[in-house]
């Protein structure tokens, strides 16, 4: 296992506030990282910044040792919280559209994934679930060494939750890396590997999800409660 | 390069062009003004032969306005595309659209000179006056001059909505405050263009020369 | 699709152990018989690939489960092992009846002569 991402002392200002605050990590290749914390914790922000939508004050990004510039951006695939595709195309076009901005795309593993859906229509008139699907779907259809999913699971009801996380599960190849910021610690626990968690723009806790089952005795989502709680951890 | 192609092509597919909507609008402008053209002779007529022309620009300075407050606009910058391809094939896009409006304007406007040159003298005192300062813009040198300032006026648009998301406010940006913007810059510049009268096509010219390099700088530097 | 649901508060991959040697013992996967690849397991279970794999890793060194480069993973051979196991989980189920009935303030005498009662029908 190498690190594959290093992250080290990552600040951005948003206004008079510091959403990021000297945020340092590295991931291990083919781990899944959850990224928990609460709202206003930075989340959001970071993934931004790691994916290139923001842009840091401070602090360096290298991905297998060497600087992310422009040329390694596409090697970081990033989904946001919310749909970036142009909600008037229709789902068939917006897949050609995602392929000619990212030409690494795979056809068939594109086509699987969409499969079910709707092809003829509006990306605006897909439901949330589909619409997750359709995210996902080309977003691991990359070959990227980082995969960031910002809230994969908002607002999708729990049958469809279940199909996104297999199909993030069967399409992680050994040597694939993902970074997930989500609330839903329930539904992740059985897949996750390590857990980041972010306050106040900072890294305050980076383990194994087991390490802390086997350290603690209690679930991520307890060890969540106990330090975010306010209670004494 | 092919990038560049790429940008050029989905500008034109994503923007209202592309669709019925835009042939409609192609079909019904271009009979409307070859009728004018024909039988029209007011003073309005040079505008409505423009109208293609104008409702061009228009388009352009609205998707300029909107892109970078898009989705697509985040995503495209994840993907490590070289500004100067994503700039170069928006701009690309619109400068053919655009020639080709300024074109179709210059046919119009040749067809109805015979009727304007006879008419406009015995309509207005100074007829003649107007009809030579129409002429002027006829010709290779007035539809440069047409294509130069319409396309400023995008690539300024341009220019305006990527400042909005560049400077030190950007992360609260929003699409209301760069047509603020726009509206504000337009305001200052049609003042400072009646005290320095400079003549339409150089300011468009250099909308262009300036505007082009500073967006994309503002793309690869500074915008978010 | 196994229907396992795993306590978030105890490591997974032990679970996971728990419920193959569950599967050993009572010859649901056979002496010498194959065994799914980590990837299979992972997707049945619905865990982590790595979860799996550190499962597998364990139940190896714990000599139940043999790996042969190339061909895959199968259950041992070794009978002895296996009897032990089985010795090993019957043993804790017991321990786990006594200690919980002694929790209860039943006695020891109580514990076994109840549990006969419940085996009679």
């Amino acid at each position: 296992m190498s690190r594959i991402l290093e992250v080290s002392g990552l600040s951005k200002h948003m206004g008079d506030s510091m959403a990021l605050d000297g945020c340092s990590f590295s991931l291990e290749s083919g781990r899944i990282v959850g990224l928990l914390g609460p709202n206003g914790a930075g989340k959001s922000t970071l993934l931004k910044t790691l994916a290139g939508v923001l842009r840091p004050d401070q602090g360096t990004v290298t991905l297998r040792g060497e600087p992310v510039t422009r040329r390694l951006r596409p090697r970081i695939a990033y989904m946001a919280d919310h749909s970036l595709l142009p909600g008037e195309m229709k789902v068939e076009t917006a897949v050609k559209w995602y392929r000619d901005l990212f030409p690494g795309a795979s056809e068939p593993r594109l086509r699987q994934v969409a499969g079910g859906l709707p092809w003829d229509r509006k990306v605006s008139e897909l439901s949330k679930g589909q619409a997750e699907r359709l995210d996902l779907g080309m977003l691991l259809a990359r070959e990227a060494d980082v995969y960031l999913l910002d809230e994969p699971l908002g607002g999708v009801d729990p049958v469809e939750r279940a199909h996104i996380l297999n199909e993030v599960m069967a399409f992680l190849e050994e040597d694939r890396t993902v970074l997930m910021a989500t609330h839903l610690v329930h539904d992740i626990e059985p897949i996750l590997d390590d857990v980041l968690f972010l306050r106040g723009g900072r890294v305050i806790l980076h383990e194994a999800a087991e390490e802390i089952r086997a350290r603690y005795g209690r679930s991520v989502e307890e060890h969540y409660m106990a330090v975010f709680g306010g209670g004494t951890a | 390069m092919r990038a560049l192609w790429k940008c050029c092509k989905w500008e034109f597919l994503q923007s209202e062009l592309a669709g019925p909507g835009g042939i409609l609008v192609l079909i019904f402008g271009l009979a409307y003004g070859w009728n004018a053209a024909r039988s029209w002779n007011g003073n309005g007529v040079p505008v409505i032969l423009s109208a293609l022309l104008v409702f061009c620009t228009v388009l352009a300075v609205c998707r300029a306005m909107q892109w970078p407050y898009s989705g697509a606009f985040a995503l495209e910058r994840t993907s490590g595309r070289a500004a100067w391809q994503s700039i170069g094939g928006r701009v690309l896009c619109w400068a053919l659209v655009l020639a080709a409006a300024a074109g179709i304007q210059q046919v119009f406007f040749r067809r109805c000179m015979d009727q304007i040159a006879t008419i406009w003298p015995k309509l207005f005192a100074d007829g003649a006056d107007r009809v030579t300062r129409l002429a002027h813009w006829i010709g290779w040198r007035g539809f440069l001059s047409i294509w130069v300032m319409s396309l400023g006026v995008y690539i300024l648009a341009l220019t305006i909505a990527l400042t909005a998301k560049s400077g030190v406010n950007r992360h609260r940006a929003s699409l209301a405050r760069a047509v603020g913007n726009a509206a504000a810059v337009t305001g200052m510049g049609w003042c400072i263009w009646w005290i320095f009268p400079l003549p339409l096509p150089l300011v468009g010219a250099g909308a262009v020369l300036i505007g082009l390099p500073l967006s994309g700088w503002l793309l690869e530097k500074k915008a978010e | 699709m196994r229907a396992v649901q795993f306590s978030a508060s105890i490591p997974i991959y032990l679970q996971v152990m728990g419920d193959m040697k569950r599967d050993m013992a009572a010859g649901a996967l056979p002496a010498g018989g194959r065994v799914d690849s980590v990837r299979a397991l992972a997707a049945r279970y619905g865990i982590n690939l790595n979860t799996m794999q550190r499962a597998c890793a364990e139940l190896e060194r714990e000599g139940l489960l043999v790996t042969r480069r190339g061909i895959g993973s199968f259950v041992t051979e070794d009978r002895e092992r296996l009897e032990a196991l089985r010795e090993e989980m019957a043993r804790g189920l017991a321990q786990a009846y006594l200690e919980g009935m002694a929790g209860l303030g039943f006695g020891r005498a109580e514990a076994e002569a109840r549990l006969k009662r419940e085996g009679e029908e």
